[in-house]
């Protein structure tokens, strides 16, 4: 692998005059509002969360009638409040509830809610009102306004193969790796051309379409070598759960250990979709959730990073209020979301969405989402909601 | 800048021109279709490109779609639904849709590859981005390549037509929700795009004239595998549309918006950005419209005046259009000479489409592909390079390999047995011993400019001994390091 040294010193050779290549300067320029030891992980859980059955309103007779055979019954291990219990797979997450780490927010939608996963999760990842299509992500948007100088690209990065359109915005932040290794340039036997291809891909600062390609190179070039070099910090393993998510989770907390510089991760876990014999893959899905999630906090704990990361766990609907005829249940509309961290609000954060008015079968949200976007934005990473979001949603407290 | 769209002036079209019509008006390919075009006139070469039928037509319609098979199977379907295993069917022909589309995939994609008319093949995939339908939500494999045949059979003619022909395609009615648009309870999806998105622009009509729009188009709809008009449920009261009153019907509708001067800026714009630069002046762009409203809105027409007129062979048309991922691939393919195995590389190709972001019968959304610069990010880039360095080198040691390609090639595979890319053919082919400098030969004739002595000295370290002596892995090497160049992405 190239190192950055190398990488300099190769570019200062071949080209005429020898000036840190843009980037790298504008890297090292830019200082971001949310200031060092401010992190924020964004779990994204793909499919359609059954809320109703995540965070349960236990005691109303409503939720029973409507789901005879999918209401969870004998709630009370992990009760939240007096009306509101925890899906009993989320132990893990009650453990973290009375450590005073989570945040709880009920009912979180928005108006005119559209049911199919494609464009409710576009909606979530653009913040755009529901009728309206917008290609820059809420992500990519933050990135554009908070620095003063360029971000590098991997102040953000998503786990997983594609970027995901959360991260679309001008100046170009968010690189995707399923894992650390698999970001590089790659080449056949016996080659050694890395320096030979960041060579060719020197760029004047010209807006051309050719200096730009050659930008995004020095971009890749740049990352791959930071991220190789974050995760080849060595540590002691933590203990995660077994699954994607475990996995996932784990290398994030690798690369936070490993100094990568990184703002803003994104992940996602899927297989919410549960239209039919929703129970045993539901439990199955929360458990590793909050399982996961908890090694998570832990290793951050052990590294003593714990205090700098946020985790904001959402989906892009919930599901109907009555359960359908093959043991799961249809897209519907609002469901809640968690804040986990040392420096969150513990308790819950909103109220509950009503089982008695309902919208054509379907909760009525509570809360948008975009007033989680905007508090995480404000008071987590220190900048204005209205320049991200196009403007203000109402407030909602939910750091300490 | 430049108003003007005043034509060409040369005897000869010349390599350098040819080779950007080849670029603009196809896909790069055939390379060697390029020196035929630049001993013609102009004329005689876009006439190439724009009256294709002088040629032969090699297109073959797939052979696994159809609306008598797909109906059947539909309509079997939709009975099996409200039984018991019904669940397990619905997911079971869901499935089988999804392999359809994959497999129209492939099949556009060689068309795309191997067509006689890459202008037409070069407007379906316009068409396609502009008139966006996705196969996320319409899940029946042939209604999707209904569509596309759509794009193919009316997309060169007269714009009006191919609206009125989009508008009653099963894709788009249902894409665009308009089989639910019915008398009494009207639904704007259709009427607004159509606006919106595909004739006008916002702010060319009131939200008053979707609503208007909306009921002009009730009744239109789709039973057994095409466009039915369902008289019951059509509004046949009067309506107010664009300052117009009458008793309209969704093709009245599609009459006034052709009227609007209006469309052919819109229309014009999008051609001008798509074929030559982004940003064209005001002026020029008024100028495309007078030619379009001149020619009655047909495509054909405005693509000759475009595809000869001296601004389409300016500096600053030549300086280059971010290849489309369809492009990049289908010009690595002529180039190199690629082979793959034919299952394999169907999935490959498909997957490494999606990774660059144009997922064919899947546009991100209804506004389609943004393309040139928007295609490029970090992630789509890096695939860009890492594909070309897989296709040249054929497997890649497995701790190399890049997550979606594993798959396709086992990794213990020797290199050279199952390389796709016969790199010796290709210095047989490309370099003769009239060549002074092989190097630079093959650099020119991939890339299409000749290489700076700043970018020669680079790649010559990759065969430190000159080309002549150079052992296969290094060969290779200088290929995939020439494709690596920032220039082979722009066209």
């Amino acid at each position: 692998m190239l190192t950055r040294r190398r990488f300099i010193k190769s570019a200062a050779l071949l080209s005429a005059c020898s000036y840190l290549p843009a980037f790298l300067e504008d890297a090292l320029a830019a200082q971001d509002e949310a200031g060092p030891g401010r992190i924020l992980v964004v779990l994204q859980l793909g499919g359609g969360n059954d809320g109703l059955n995540t965070v349960i309103p236990y005691r109303e007779d409503q939720y029973f009638k409507l789901r005879p055979k999918l209401a969870q019954r004998d709630q009370s291990p992990l009760l939240l409040s007096h009306d509101l219990a925890l899906h009993r797979s989320l132990r893990s997450f009650k453990e973290l509830y009375d450590q005073g780490k989570i945040a709880v927010i009920n009912g979180v939608g928005y108006p005119n809610p559209d049911r199919s996963h494609f464009r409710s999760m576009e909606i979530w990842q653009t913040a755009s009102d529901s009728n309206v299509f917008q290609r820059e992500g809420w992500i990519g948007k933050y990135f554009d306004n908070c620095c003063s100088g360029r971000a590098a690209p991997y102040s953000g990065v998503n786990i997983g193969a594609e970027l995901e359109q959360v991260f679309n915005g001008a100046s170009g932040v968010g690189v995707a790796f399923q894992n650390p290794g698999s970001f590089g340039w790659r080449e056949g036997h016996g080659a050694d051309n890395l320096p030979n291809f960041a060579a060719l891909n020197e760029f004047q600062r010209t807006s051309s379409n050719l200096d730009f390609l050659r930008h995004v190179t020095a971009d890749i070039l740049a990352s791959s070598e930071e991220i190789e070099r974050a995760s080849r910090y060595s540590r002691r393993q933590a203990d995660y759960p077994a699954g994607k998510l475990g996995r996932d989770l784990r290398i994030i907390a690798d690369m936070i250990a490993g100094g990568l510089q990184t703002r803003i991760y994104y992940l996602s876990h899927t297989g919410f979709d549960t239209h039919a014999n929703q129970l045993n893959q539901h439990d199955r899905l929360l458990k590793e959730l909050a399982d996961g999630i908890k090694a998570f906090v832990s290793d951050l704990d052990q590294i003593s990073r714990a205090k700098e990361v946020a985790i904001l766990c959402f989906s892009e609907f919930g599901r109907r209020a009555e359960e359908n005829a093959s043991g799961g249940t249809d897209h519907g509309t609002a469901g809640p979301m968690f804040l986990i961290g040392d420096k969150v609000k513990p308790g819950i954060a909103s109220e509950y969405p009503s089982l008695k008015r309902l919208q054509d079968g379907d909760l009525i949200h509570t809360v948008d989402f975009r007033s989680v976007y905007a508090e995480v934005l404000r008071n987590w990473l220190n900048s204005d909601p209205e320049k991200v979001l196009g403007h203000n949603f109402p407030a909602l407290s939910l750091f300490a | 800048m430049t108003s003007s769209l005043a034509q060409i002036d040369l005897r000869k079209l010349g390599i350098e021109n040819a080779r950007h019509l080849l670029n603009r008006a196809g896909f790069g390919v055939p390379r060697a279709r390029v020196s035929k075009l630049a001993e013609m006139s102009p004329e005689a070469a876009v006439d190439c490109f724009i009256n294709f039928e002088q040629f032969a037509d090699l297109t073959e319609p797939p052979n696994f779609i159809g609306p008598a098979v797909d109906l059947e199977e539909a309509m079997q379907m939709k009975r099996q639904i409200n039984r018991s295993d019904g669940l397990a069917a619905l997911r079971d022909f869901r499935q089988q849709e999804r392999e359809k589309v994959e497999n129209l995939k492939s099949w556009w994609f060689n068309l795309m590859r191997t067509t006689n008319y890459p202008l037409r093949e070069k407007m379906v995939l316009f068409w396609s981005g502009h008139f966006a339908t996705s196969a996320e939500k319409v899940q029946l494999g042939y209604f999707n390549y209904h569509i596309n045949q759509v794009f193919r059979d009316y997309g060169m003619g007269e714009f009006g037509k191919l609206v009125s022909e989009v508008g009653r395609s099963p894709a788009m009615l249902r894409y665009l929700d308009n089989v639910q648009n019915v008398k009494g309870h009207p639904n704007e999806n259709w009427a607004r795009e159509l606006m919106e998105l595909f004739t006008l622009g916002i702010g060319h009509y009131t939200e008053r004239d979707i609503k208007e729009a909306a009921r002009a188009f009730t009744g239109w709809g789709v039973q057994r595998a095409g466009f039915f008009f369902d008289r019951s449920r059509h509004d046949t009261g009067d309506k107010l549309f664009l300052g117009r009153r009458g008793e309209y019907s969704g093709d009245d509708i599609i009459e006034i918006i052709m009227t609007q001067r209006r469309v052919c800026e819109f229309i014009g714009r999008k051609l001008w950005e798509y074929f030559v630069y982004e940003n064209p002046s005001t002026e020029l762009v008024e100028r495309i419209a007078q030619e379009f409203r001149i020619h009655k809105h047909n495509i054909r027409h405005i693509l000759r005046t475009i595809f000869l007129s001296k601004e389409f062979y300016s500096d600053r048309a030549k300086s280059g259009l971010v290849k489309s991922p369809v492009q990049l691939l289908v010009k690595i393919f002529d180039d190199l000479q690629i082979q793959l195995n034919r299952t394999r590389g169907e999935r490959l190709i498909n997957g490494a489409l999606r990774a660059m972001g144009q997922d064919l019968f899947y546009p991100p959304n209804v506004k389609g592909w943004e393309g040139n610069r928007a295609w490029i990010n970090t992630n789509t880039l890096l695939f860009r390079y890492n594909i070309t360095a897989f296709l040249v080198n054929g497997a890649l040691p497995a701790h190399q390999a890049p997550m979606r390609l594993d798959a396709v090639q086992p990794a213990s595979t020797p290199q050279a047995a199952n390389a796709p890319f016969d790199v010796r053919a290709f210095f047989k082919r490309e370099v003769t011993s009239a060549d002074p400098d092989p190097l630079i030969k093959i650099c020119t004739s991939l890339v299409g400019s000749e290489p700076t002595s700043e970018q020669l000295k680079i790649l010559r370290r990759t065969v430190p001994n000159g080309i002549h002596s150079a052992g296969e892995d290094e060969l290779r090497s200088v290929v995939h390091l020439v494709l690596s160049m920032a220039e082979y992405q722009l066209c």
